[in-house]
């Protein structure tokens, strides 16, 4: 290899942030419009751990998450909930254009079945792994983001808003809630390959 | 007839689970004990007293043998074999005499299978694949007749002989001392200045039946194939059941894990032999006082896979082999197919990417079901009801659904509806009033509507025949 080839390979590492423009980055669409729009890539990054801060449920947190899940499932790529909140109610995913039979809901009893789970199950190519967990440290983030890397699946993590204080290894990072009238917003905190834009509006 | 015949002068050993070269397993008769299996290195060869391999070893570990067991393990090996060659037939020539060794052969009649697996090399490098799975070791040989395959595969094994000439003269050379017979006909043979088969062969047949009976010229005629050598041969049985029984209690789930491998691979031989493929099983555990647990596993597709076997039943056990979930100590491990199907024969397609993401997908949630238990994995089903909570179902993981259009409905529910201490702020005054289910007795008679609730979108209803409010989901 000569050496422009060399250097040539090295910029085209997705590990390599330059300050100047946006890194070539493998995305699958979010489904909203003006926030594929910003993101690099144009939506989720594939194979990698994205955040998604909100402080309590019933924000716009999974609508967020829904357009993704309804073309990934349509796609007869598997999806699956991890530890959520409350049961994902079957009409309203159904209504959404969710192919139920490509879902998965897993309740663990504990954080560590909880993280082994939606490890093997990104490993295991699914198309998007949705988990939800209060409290998670450095090196859990870090296997999770390995088995999305290995998996080349999406990996989302819900966390409450306090996290945001906590540094992390996802390349994006959302923060959703609900404003006065009603709809939901979401704000960029932290996106690898670009400086983070602002607060987007959501389409309900 | 082209007789593949396998030895397994460790079996003793394997058969009681034993695999520290310092374990020795020894046979009794009277006062006197003497080893069956060699002890390590050359000095303590199969055959010597006990007493004499300890004054030589003194860290030597004698066991008991359990011919049980020998023959247990020989049947199923011989059922595991059963793909490789048919007829298939099974013994452990055993005499009742001081110093004798056991013999456990197997034979497999290989003469039309041998094409099937594109000649001997290859068909004994799968076959020794498979043997390596389960740690056990075997010596082999191949001959025209049984008797002459058992002679060579024990006295001077890795040997193919096609023709019975080939066969007559090679076995002619070998000692007398080499017939599994009574040590008085051998003295009398060695007395009598016959030292090798040959010298046998070569006798007036009338004055050796008058001398040694008419059995062993048959023995001698059957050698050479002067004589048919009838046999019963050994078919898979319908059922898969197996059992291994260990020769101390063991404590937690890693000393299981050896044997559970072996009993996997018996699975996955089973199978292959009869062209199934495995739905649900049941991996029973014995201990002291006759109590039992069993690990009931099922699979989402019929497969004959021994590793993933082995896999689910190891994350079972992970989870279960501890105090309070066991009742204590495994004493034996019991392994049962409950429910088996046919599968596809061809088990990997050349254009089988997206098949092999499936599989693995499959395996995977099988993997996370062993660990969490059945009831921790569910796939959303939609359910004609108007009433919300009988709306969803929690279907069995991956059944197949037809979805339909309902009404409008948050994401997320509530198991339970939560009683609100006062009306909540509504948001807009659209009501979705749901009055069913008095047919069933589970009567719903409620007016749901969009609220506020500490920023966030509520579902809440108003039961109309108490007026109290209800938290039943979350518009998210």
């Amino acid at each position: 290899m000569s050496r422009a080839a060399a250097l040539q390979a090295v910029l085209r590492d997705a590990r390599l942030w330059r300050g100047d423009s946006a890194a070539p980055l493998r995305a699958e669409a979010t489904g909203h419009a003006t926030l594929d729009a910003v993101l690099p890539g144009g939506g989720w990054p594939l194979g990698a751990l994205s955040e998604i801060l909100h402080a309590r449920p019933g924000v716009g947190e999974l609508g967020l998450a829904l357009p993704l899940l309804a073309r990934l499932t349509r796609a007869k790529r598997h999806v699956a909930f991890v530890a959520p909140p409350f049961i994902p109610y079957a009409p309203a995913l159904a209504n959404a254009g969710v192919a139920l039979r490509y879902t998965l809901v897993v309740e663990p009893r504990d954080t560590a079945d909880a993280l082994w789970s939606a490890e093997q199950l990104l490993h295991a190519q699914a198309g998007a792994v949705l988990l939800w967990q209060s409290r998670i440290d450095t090196t859990a983030l870090r296997k999770l983001q390995l088995a999305a890397e290995g998996g080349g699946g999406i990996g989302l993590l819900y966390r409450p808003i306090a996290a945001a204080n906590e540094s992390s290894v996802a390349g994006l990072r959302l923060r959703v809630a609900r404003e006065e009238g009603g709809a939901s917003s979401v704000e960029v905190l932290k996106c690898r390959g670009l400086r983070p834009p602002s607060r987007y509006a959501l389409a309900a | 007839m082209r007789w593949l015949c396998l030895h397994f002068p460790r079996l003793p050993a394997e058969a009681l689970g034993l695999r520290d070269p310092l374990d020795v397993v020894t046979d009794s008769r009277g006062p006197q004990r003497w080893l069956i299996t060699p002890g390590p290195g050359d000095a303590l060869p199969a055959g010597m007293a006990l007493a004499t391999a300890l004054s030589i070893r003194a860290e030597l570990c004698p066991h008991m043998r359990k011919p049980g067991a020998e023959r247990a393990m020989l049947k199923s090996l011989a059922h595991l074999l059963y793909r490789y060659g048919s007829p298939v037939a099974a013994a452990v020539e055993d005499l009742d005499e001081t110093g004798r060794i056991p013999r456990a052969l197997i034979w497999l009649e290989i003469g039309s299978s041998l094409r099937l697996f594109g000649g001997l090399e290859s068909l004994l490098s799968q076959l020794h694949a498979d043997l390596d799975e389960l740690h056990q070791h075997a010596q082999w040989a191949v001959a025209p007749t049984r008797g002459g395959a058992a002679l060579l595969a024990v006295h001077a094994p890795a040997q193919f002989l096609d023709a019975m000439p080939a066969l007559q003269s090679r076995l002619s050379r070998l000692p007398v001392g080499t017939l599994q017979w009574p040590g008085s006909v051998l003295d009398a043979l060695r007395g009598m200045g016959l030292r090798r088969l040959g010298d046998l062969w070569a006798l007036p047949r009338t004055g050796f039946a008058r001398r040694f009976g008419a059995e062993r010229l048959l023995a001698l005629d059957r050698l050479r194939g002067a004589a048919p050598d009838p046999f019963r041969p050994i078919v898979p049985p319908p059922h898969f059941r197996r059992r291994f029984e260990f020769a101390a209690e063991v404590e937690g789930a890693e000393g299981l894990l050896f044997p559970l491998r072996r009993l996997a691979f018996e699975l996955q031989g089973w199978l292959r032999a009869r062209q199934l493929g495995v739905l649900s099983l049941v991996l029973e555990s014995e201990h002291a006082d006759r109590r039992r647990h069993a690990i009931r596993l099922r699979f989402l597709s019929p497969h004959r896979d021994g590793t993933r076997v082995f896999e689910a039943l190891r994350e079972r056990l992970n989870r279960e082999a501890v105090p309070g979930v066991m009742p204590g100590a495994v004493r034996a491990l019991v392994l049962k197919a409950e429910d088996v199907a046919p599968t596809a024969a061809g088990q990997a397609s050349l254009f089988a990417s997206e098949e092999e993401a499936q599989l693995q997908w499959t395996q995977t949630v099988e993997r996370l079901s062993a660990r969490l238990g059945e009831a921790a994995l569910w796939t959303p089903a939609v359910h004609e009801d108007h009433r919300p909570e009988r709306a969803v179902q929690r279907g069995a993981v991956q059944q197949s659904i037809a979805a339909r259009a309902a009404a409008r409905r948050p994401l997320w529910l509530l198991p339970q509806p939560q009683r609100l201490p006062s009306p909540p702020v509504m948001r807009g005054s659209d009501v979705e009033r749901i009055d069913s289910g008095w047919w069933d007795g589970a009567d719903v008679r409620r007016d749901y509507y969009r609220a506020c609730i500490a920023q966030a979108e509520a579902w809440v209803f108003r039961d109309r025949a108490t007026g109290q409010w209800y938290l039943h989901g979350w518009w998210s």
